[in-house]
């Protein structure tokens, strides 16, 4: 067996034949010789999966080989929760995930973990996607919590706990269970983490139930840089309303009664408390990483005399609870049980074809009836407070509002929040008297902190709300948008369609304010969402269809378990006319709820000209969205008067683009205008412009007006680098003359 | 490495020793006078509880069902049976990584692990039928897969229906491969065998004798069983165990208590299940042949179903399974069968 054996295994085995052990500080009385055991056993069985992960990765079997050795007192952790505690583990918590197993009957945290290792479709969490720790049974959902981004979420699981309660709402996770969310001292300086752990506090503070323990395992090193000493303890110990614990992670009754006393405090006080665990990194921060390149050998060697697992193991002698010979079995046994159980998990099936990586990003799921539509009477009771205006064709802010009242009648587990949305009703007014009507439990101001807020729908979404986020303005986003990109629209994928956090999100955006203007304002990129896959962006351009289109993302967040990003033209909220002061033209009547949804990516079609009608033929087809729409349909009508006959399409869904429907509703035109408000690089029109080549190419004429690459300044020069009506009118014009001339 | 292969140990559960298994460990002896002492053991406690010994019972001329069918007479003889073949096992080809049983398979496999042991474990044997046989109820078994081996949702879905609509009166006894085996009091025994419909001919079929194992049904005779055994009858395990909720435990830890209280505990008066406990052993030990013990061969299918169930191997039906067996050694050895036993000594 020894030459299969890694050589910190060896040198385990000769310590036991000689007996040679650190000096017992405590015999553990805390613990019974069973549960010793069993938390010695979890921290072996993570210790030797890492070593094997490290003898696969040589073989070219398995990939990543960041491991959990040094950090296994994390299992005296787990011991001391209960398995119906969602926990969004380190990754270094592989003792952690093993003990937690053991409260399963029927776990098999072995052959799962090497299943994982080796990038196996039988992979039962993630289907091979990724290394994960992760189980749906065990409640853990999967994530690679590489710079701590798994924080904000656990914030927001906690607060969706808490508010289960609250709602009398029946959620993934029972209303007493506390969150539990682990993570690095390294990862501890991020801001990601900073602000959630802000964001607790600020939660707690105002009395709001949060019952989230963060357990930071400081082993004193970010990769090669060192954690200056009693940092931890100096930045986290003393903030507000978050209750401090402390313990060796190298003694396991300690950790185990801290952690229990922890726990009792959040589960009881339904108050977030921080667990600092003192931790080593032993072996370096990966397989691929030389420490001695940065940390004197002597230092490394002292170390591995700190090992827990030494300490744990030592005391099982100790304590009698295993001979010496009895030991050396057991870990020949178990080293020998792994080495087969990877020889499995090597040859196991592994992901092929595109089609099989990408089946988890969004995975189709089976039609679900929604809840019913709110009877009249309801209605009639909830639109009272704006009965004056009920009945007459109103601007798109104002049909957005009515429509959310409806969703909220409808879907009793919807939930808006955001900055300002509550009293205030939003900057906008979209979300005015829905507090009144709903209340405080549905209707929620945040803290001033959009990675909080983007966490806070991941976490109310997992735990079975229909989250509706507000981002107050586009630009706003950018700071946070990791929590969609590297969270929220990950976690299907790496769960293998096993967990979801559909939600919608809000964001009014896109420029041509008139009122306040300039960049975060006047923010006209949302570049960041699409190339992220698996999201939906939505973007209506005038009321009814913002009615509709929204009806639609909740929908898809109900049934589809999809995550919605809805876009809202600021410039066009209140707009009332299209051609003429006061002509009413923008203004529009509000879609019962009960009024068929367009299908999804189905452009609406606008045809303008002296032959209108459906069996005309359109001269040339303009494909705009927003306020480029807008826009479009103002230049139309000014072109009509020139004789010219139009087709301008709203595509409504910029993400993904449905091209086959878009190609269908230019009815066999060839010449097109695509007039984007976004920036000339990065902008939708690229798309478009690739995607109509390719589907016919050669076929389609195609031109493009779009904003210049450059930021919005303030005031009359923000329209200097926007398209404008008279660019439209010039273009077609220049587009079409020659085909006139002919 | 070592050159022994490595292998997962199964232990028969009742109804294991029928007709054709008469005088199976009588032959065991013959080839093997080494585990005479081991029965004569047996037959001594049998002898001193006044009931008949495993020899007399193996040795009759002819198969009685009223006697051989009895529940102390077929647990002990099973039990014996399970330990005689776990005996012959050549130790010097096959290294036993875990053992696990069906039912009061679990019984044998604590005999093979040390647990229980000598004529200790003849009188728990003995107790705990005659305490679980004089329990109320009945016990069927009806399968939940088609003719491939693969699972049947509309079987499964009828099955559930059945439970749910005798909510406290019918239970899950035992998940058993591709087999349901359900529990209840006799009404709604009755009730669900007449409303699932008939398939193969034979199912849904009435276990005779048996009560309704694995059940809350049970807990009377439970409660009393720990009441009768003192926890210094569970030894440390040598060996790892997969008991009937997939826990495993482990070997050289002593835990008297807690196996105590799981084998006359909860392993009596709630579900087990085999299905996983083969699923967990496998994908947890990952052993290069399962080792059925007899008597008998019957816990094959059983086996293999559950394999099936996980696509262990590749396996995924009954015809995967069957052509896997021919292999020169294939993975699945049992003792009941004699061309593969004489693999296995």
């Amino acid at each position: 067996m020894a030459g299969t054996l890694h050589p910190w295994l060896q040198s385990y085995l000769q310590r036991i034949e000689q007996g040679s052990w650190p000096a017992v500080s405590s015999l553990q009385q805390g613990l019974s010789d069973s549960e010793l055991y069993r938390l010695w056993h979890s921290q072996l069985c993570s210790r030797l999966l890492d070593l094997q992960s490290r003898l696969l990765q040589a073989k070219g079997q398995s990939f990543y080989t960041i491991g959990s050795a040094g950090h296994e007192g994390n299992a005296a952790i787990a011991a001391a929760l209960r398995p119906t505690d969602p926990a969004f583990l380190h990754y270094r918590s592989g003792a952690f995930f093993i003990e937690r197993s053991k409260q399963l009957p029927g776990s098999t945290p072995l052959h799962d973990m090497l299943l994982s290792f080796c990038a196996s479709s039988d992979d039962p969490i993630s289907g091979g996607r990724h290394k994960v720790l992760g189980s749906l049974a065990l409640n853990i959902p999967p994530q690679t919590s590489t710079i701590a981004s798994q924080l904000p979420k656990a914030v927001g699981t906690a607060f969706a706990i808490g508010l289960s309660r609250r709602l009398g709402h029946t959620g993934s996770w029972p209303d007493d269970a506390l969150v539990m969310c682990s993570f690095g001292d390294a990862s501890a300086n991020h801001s990601t983490a900073q602000g959630a752990i802000n964001a607790a506090c600020w939660a707690a503070y105002q009395h709001v139930p949060l019952p989230m323990l963060f357990v930071c395992e400081d082993n004193g090193l970010g990769i090669s840089t060192p954690t200056p000493h009693g940092w931890i303890e100096q930045s986290l110990a003393d903030r507000p309303e978050l209750r401090y614990f402390a313990a060796d992670g190298a003694d396991l009754a300690q950790t185990y009664a801290v952690a229990r006393k922890a726990a009792h405090y959040v589960r009881t006080k339904r108050q977030p408390a921080l667990l600092h665990l003192s931790t080593v990194r032993l072996f370096g921060h990966a397989g691929a990483d030389t420490e001695t390149a940065y940390r004197h050998k002597n230092l490394i060697e002292s170390e591995l005399e700190q090992d827990p697992l030494l300490a744990s193991t030592g005391c099982v002698l100790a304590r009698g609870v295993l001979s010496g010979p009895q030991l050396y079995s057991t870990v020949s046994a178990l080293a020998q049980q792994i080495c087969r159980v990877a020889e499995v998990a090597s040859s196991a099936p592994k992901l092929s074809s595109a089609s099989e990586v990408m089946a988890a990003i969004a995975p189709l799921k089976p039609t679900l009836p929604a809840p019913p539509l709110p009877v009249s009477a309801i209605r009639s009771a909830l639109f009272d407070f704006d009965k004056h205006n009920m009945g007459k064709p109103q601007h798109l802010a104002k049909l957005l509002n009515w429509t959310l009242h409806d969703l909220f009648a409808q879907y009793s587990n919807t939930l808006l929040f955001g900055e300002d949305v509550a009293k205030k009703g939003g900057v906008y007014g979209v979300s005015q008297h829905l507090l009144q009507a709903f209340g405080a439990n549905r209707v929620i101001n945040t803290l001033l902190d959009e990675q909080s807020i983007l966490g806070m729908a991941i976490g109310l979404a997992q735990q079975g709300f229909i989250p509706i986020a507000e981002i107050q303005f586009l630009a706003y986003v950018h700071n946070a948008e990791d929590q969609i990109r590297g969270e929220a629209a990950t976690l299907p994928f790496f769960s293998n369609g096993q967990y979801h956090n559909a939600m919608v999100i809000r964001i009014a955006g896109l420029a041509y304010q008139r009122g306040f203007g300039g960049h975060f304002h006047n923010d006209n990129s949302f570049a960041v969402f699409r190339d992220i896959p698996g999201i939906i962006v939505l973007c209506p351009s005038n009321g009814a269809d913002a009615a509709l289109l929204l009806r639609q993302a909740v929908q898809l967040a109900y049934e589809q378990k999809r995550l919605v990003i809805f876009l809202e033209p600021i410039a066009l909220y209140m707009t009332r006319d299209l051609l003429l002061p006061g002509d009413g033209r923008w203004l529009h009547d509000y879609p019962l709820p009960d009024t068929p949804l367009p299908a999804l990516g189905e452009p609406a079609v606008f045809d303008q000209g002296p032959e209108q009608g459906p069996a005309a033929q359109p001269e040339l087809v303009i494909i705009s969205y927003g306020n480029g729409y807008f826009l479009s349909r103002q230049a139309a009508a000014e072109l009509e008067e020139s004789g010219y006959s139009l087709r301008i399409l709203d595509i409504r869904c910029l993400v993904p683009l449905h091209t086959d429907a878009i190609i269908a509703a230019l009815a066999g035109c060839a010449r097109v205008l695509i007039v984007d408000e976004c920036r000339r690089r990065g902008s939708l029109s690229e798309e478009l412009f690739t995607t109509l080549h390719e589907a016919r190419p050669g076929y389609f004429q195609l031109s493009r007006i779009t904003a210049e690459d450059s930021f919005i300044p303030l005031g009359a020069a923000a329209y200097a680098v926007l398209p404008s009506k008279q660019q439209i009118i010039d273009k077609v014009q220049q587009l079409l003359s020659g085909e006139r001339a002919i | 490495m070592s050159q022994k292969k490595t292998a997962l140990v199964v232990c028969p559960g009742r109804g294991s020793y029928n007709r054709p298994e008469l005088g199976y460990i009588s032959q065991q002896l013959a080839a093997n006078p080494g585990i005479q002492p081991l029965i004569n053991g047996f037959d001594q406690v049998r002898r001193e509880l006044g009931l008949a010994t495993v020899s007399e019972l193996d040795g009759a001329s002819q198969f009685s069902s009223r006697q051989h069918l009895q529940a102390d007479n077929a647990a002990a003889l099973i039990y014996s049976a399970g330990q005689a073949d776990f005996a012959r096992i050549n130790r010097n080809k096959f290294e036993i990584v875990a053992v696990t049983g069906n039912s009061m398979g679990w019984y044998t496999a604590l005999g093979c692990a040390g647990v229980w042991q000598d004529s200790s474990s003849m009188q728990l044997v003995t107790s705990m039928a005659q305490l679980t046989a004089g329990a109320a109820g009945n016990q069927f078994i009806y399968p939940i897969v088609n003719s491939d081996w693969q699972l049947d949702i509309d079987k499964q879905a009828r099955v559930a229906e059945q439970l749910y609509l005798h909510q406290g009166a019918l239970f899950m006894s035992i998940v058993y491969g591709g087999y349901a085996v359900l529990a209840g009091t006799q009404r709604a025994v009755q009730a669900a065998m007449q409303a699932l419909p008939v398939c193969d001919e034979r199912f849904p079929l009435l276990l005779p004798g048996h009560a309704a194992f694995h059940s809350p049904l049970m807990l009377p005779a439970a409660e009393q069983a720990q009441a009768s055994w003192p926890e210094q009858h569970f030894a440390t395990p040598q060996l790892p165990l997969v008991d009937g909720r997939g826990v495993i435990w482990p070997s050289q830890l002593a835990q008297p208590a807690a196996l105590k209280a799981y084998t006359l505990g909860q392993q009596v008066s709630d579900t087990f299940h085999f299905s996983r406990a083969i699923q967990v052993a496998v994908k947890e030990f990952a052993p290069e042949h399962i080792i059925l013990l007899g008597p008998g061969s019957g816990l094959g299918g059983a086996v293999a179903q559950s394999l099936i169930a996980i696509n262990w191997q590749g396996l995924t039906s009954k015809q995967d399974f069957t052509d896997a067996q021919q292999a020169a050694s294939p993975f699945v050895l049992s003792m009941g069968l004699p061309e593969q036993r004489q693999q296995l000594l």
